[in-house]
């Protein structure tokens, strides 16, 4: 979808629309593929992918370690 | 509590425990280099020294993901006092990567203005 196109049933601004989209841009969530004039948005899939991978990760890791923690604290002196 | 905020971070993640030992103990088992490797390796950080530390309350570290692509993430150990003696730790870990989180706005292709967080 062009940047005009995702703004349908919005109030926002183009301006606006482009700097979001930057924003998502340069996170990796979206990318842009350009048609002649028109540049068009789609989902980033390993963008995302590569996101979705490291938030899974961490997701797990922490509760992980602070089960070791809680048990350091036991092991610990006051 | 002080909040500083010296870079930007996405994707956070934020998680929040009860622990019943006081908050003195738990900064030292977060903070001390010898307690604080026997629950978080020191292979899954970026660097062993923090990059801030508001003593007794805040401690964040540098983390590299052990795996390709290797993002790098900050994360946050907040400690407060929690119920009965015990203490509340906040841990909220983002990532900091340039490659997702660049410093600035790179050069627009646009006509949008640079500015990003007019009000």
């Amino acid at each position: 979808m062009n940047a005009s196109a995702l703004r349908n049933g919005m109030k926002i601004s183009q301006p606006a629309m482009s700097q979001h989209l930057a924003v998502l841009r340069t996170a990796r969530l979206v990318r842009e593929e350009r048609q002649g004039r028109f540049v068009n948005y789609e989902v980033d899939p390993e963008g995302l992918a590569l996101i979705a991978a490291w938030l899974t990760k961490y997701r797990a890791y922490w509760p992980a370690r602070i089960d070791a923690l809680k048990i350091l604290l036991k092991d610990m002196e006051q | 509590m002080s909040e500083t905020e010296p870079e930007k971070q996405a994707e956070i993640l934020v998680f929040e425990y009860e622990l019943d030992a006081p908050p003195e103990k738990v900064w030292r088992a977060i903070s001390v280099p010898g307690f604080r490797n026997k629950w978080l390796p020191k292979q899954d950080l970026a660097d062993a020294d923090p990059v801030s530390t508001a003593p007794g309350e805040e401690i964040r570290y540098a983390i590299r993901d052990g795996q390709p692509p290797f993002l790098e993430s900050v994360v946050t150990f907040q400690v407060r006092p929690g119920a009965d003696g015990g203490s509340v730790l906040r841990v909220v870990h983002g990532l900091t990567d340039s490659r997702l989180v660049p410093r600035k706005v790179p050069a627009a292709n646009n006509n949008g203005p640079r500015t990003m967080l007019a009000a």
